[in-house]
């Protein structure tokens, strides 16, 4: 059937883009995985129906936020990112065992989850997607000049909160 | 290289280590494709339903002929029963291919 290969070039073409900005939203592996597929199961219903008023691109990470956002509201009130995580965890543990020490690898995962959503967001989907401010901008479906703004902000945020950690 | 720049720097190294080719797990797209065909829609119900209306129509029709003595024999019933009998097939037949699509 047409729109059973169609489908799998989706699939083929866009499973780890769309794993990588559920899992910058909801900052939990489990959890983008779990939305991730529930997002290529909205576009299999809705693909027969699309008929390219926008971008490809543009129309899958649309139903990626959206589905995001209704994973979101459901676990409401949990942790935005999950202590599960490895980073995380590690980076907990160290937390409790004191200040880190210069020879230690900084934290930056950790230092990532406490900045505020739409900076982490973007932090993370610029280093998964090869520092690339179009393809964050075009994932989270923001102006490129608003992408730039948050990154510079969260990266002075990042340097400050390392250099006080430090000293 | 002032000190701000050093930390981004390594920020940037950080976050490059841990992000990097982050991709879907193995398994992604079979587990999305089980997913897919589980939430097929199955035409069974749409013939078995298809197939239960034509027997209400032929019981309808066969009672017509039964009740009305004079339509036995003449043309005109049979025109009437394909009328109604067509459109059933013809929705029928346009359900089952929306769902199969």
């Amino acid at each position: 059937m047409a729109s059973d290969q169609q489908f799998e070039a989706v699939l083929s073409a866009y499973q780890h883009k769309v794993f990588r900005l559920c899992y910058a939203l909801l900052g939990d592996r489990a959890a983008a995985e779990e939305t991730a597929q529930d997002v290529f199961v909205r576009i299999w219903k809705a693909l027969p129906g699309y008929r390219g008023e926008s971008s490809l691109s543009t129309w899958i990470y649309a139903i990626a936020r959206n589905a995001c956002l209704t994973a979101m509201k459901r676990r409401a009130g949990r942790l935005a990112i999950s202590l599960e995580e490895p980073g995380v965890r590690v980076a907990a543990e160290r937390r409790a065992s004191g200040p880190a020490t210069p020879d230690r690898r900084p934290d930056v995962l950790r230092l990532v989850a406490e900045l505020p959503e739409n900076y982490r967001q973007v932090v993370l989907l610029y280093h998964m997607e090869e520092r690339s401010y179009e393809e964050v901008a075009a994932m989270l479906g923001l102006p490129l000049g608003t992408v730039k703004t948050w990154l510079h902000r969260a990266r002075k945020q990042l340097a400050a909160a390392m250099v006080e950690e430090r000293s | 290289m002032t000190d701000e720049e050093q930390t981004l720097r390594i920020i940037d190294e950080e976050l490059d280590r841990a992000l990097g080719g982050l991709s879907a797990p193995p398994g992604f797209a079979a587990a999305v494709r089980q997913r897919v065909a589980a939430s097929r829609v199955s035409p069974l119900p749409e013939i078995l339903d298809s197939i239960g209306w034509a027997a209400i129509l032929a019981i309808v029709f066969a009672l017509l002929l039964w009740l009305l003595p004079m339509a036995r024999g003449a043309w005109w019933p049979v025109a009437a029963g394909s009328l109604l009998i067509a459109p059933a097939l013809f929705y029928g037949w346009r359900s089952i291919r929306a769902i199969t699509e």
